[in-house]
């Protein structure tokens, strides 16, 4: 029996679609890749470590952080291959104080999934998305925690698609 | 197992034309649009008719006819706008009213039209960061009409068509195609 795959930093092969793994990483990096209009990136306001996360932050946690949550649908229309995909991006940020900082954040994020286009591997498209800034938490929750939820539709032909269309 | 029949290839990445597109005359945008941009080249095809046909035979196709125009609906209405949807309007103090910063006066009907746009493009942008355009080496705005309404932006629908220039490098003949379509790495190469 094979041994179980692990994957390890540094060796995804990115960008890519090929897997949802795959497609988490590409988008992270292109998050932290982008410059704004004005020049600033998302480093600037959630700090140069990086702390971009897929799902969840890990212990110790630091604030702000951003997590990553991608729901996937495929439409029969286009046989399965065109997806809408759904990234949910959660900035959170505590103490209070750290608000305009998460807003700052988000607004990095918002200008890099509204006008995304990369067909690097497959294609990767987003238009549109939905902000919420999280009203302030009451007992039992964490009063000084601050949040930004953003919802970006993304339309996704995978690389999938292609290597098909080469056996037909 | 067999996978389903698809026209997709490894270049469709790269050859997708996505959103709405914008509309330029030269280098300049026209304006925000709502909505997409619409081209028809309005051709049209006589297949030669002949005693005894029975359908239309290959090799007897003529294009006859083209009408290229673009259409899309405009947000905007900046004082540039009005004197390329009224071509050859011009700004005139002579009965304007009183107090008005600019009235720009229609050409009269009756004479012939000297005034036309050059270079009106339709762009849009492909998955692979480039472009496709439709141009109208010479054109004229032939229709335009506003619409207002209530919490939003104005409407204002045109049609764009293209004319013959007998002058540009492209003629060849009353034939000639009044259009190109082309392929651009950059938007203003």
């Amino acid at each position: 029996m094979s041994k179980p795959k692990y994957v390890v930093p540094n060796t995804l092969q990115l960008p890519s679609t090929a897997s949802t793994v795959q497609i988490y990483a590409t988008l992270r990096n292109t998050l932290l890749a982008y410059t704004s209009s004005c020049g600033e990136r998302l480093g600037d306001f959630i700090g140069e470590q990086e702390r971009v996360y897929v799902r969840a932050v890990p212990s110790p946690v630091v604030f702000p952080y951003i997590t990553l949550l991608l729901n996937r649908t495929s439409q029969s229309a286009y046989n399965g291959y065109r997806e809408i995909a759904t990234l949910e991006v959660q900035c959170i940020g505590k103490p209070e104080s750290q608000l305009p900082l998460v807003e700052s954040a988000m607004d990095i994020v918002d200008q890099c999934l509204t006008s995304l286009t990369d067909a690097r591997s497959g294609l990767t498209v987003g238009r549109s998305r939905n902000r919420q800034t999280l009203p302030q938490f009451s007992t039992p929750a964490d009063s000084n925690v601050v949040g930004v939820v953003g919802v970006y539709d993304l339309f996704l032909w995978p690389v999938v698609l292609t290597s098909r269309a080469e056996a037909q | 197992m067999t996978a389903p029949l698809t026209g997709f290839t490894t270049a469709f990445p790269d050859d997708v034309v996505l959103d709405s597109g914008v509309l330029y005359v030269g280098t300049t945008v026209f304006g925000a649009f709502a909505g997409g941009l619409k081209f028809d080249p309005g051709i049209t095809y006589r297949n030669i008719d002949f005693d005894g046909k029975r359908s239309p035979v290959k090799g007897l196709d003529r294009k006859t006819m083209m009408m290229p125009k673009i259409s899309g609906t405009c947000i905007q209405y900046s004082t540039t706008n009005v004197q390329q949807v009224e071509p050859g309007a011009t700004d005139t103090a002579a009965g304007e009213w009183t107090g008005a910063q600019s009235s720009y006066a229609p050409v009269a009907a009756g004479e012939l039209m000297t005034s036309y746009l050059a270079d009106v493009r339709a762009l849009w942008l492909r998955g692979n960061g480039e472009y496709v355009q439709v141009r109208f080496p010479s054109a004229m705005v032939t229709k335009y009409d506003i619409t207002s309404q209530d919490g939003a932006e104005i409407a204002i629908a045109i049609e764009v068509e293209a004319r013959l220039d007998t002058e540009w490098a492209g003629y060849d003949g009353t034939g000639t195609a009044p259009y190109r379509i082309e392929y651009l790495a950059t938007v203003n190469p």
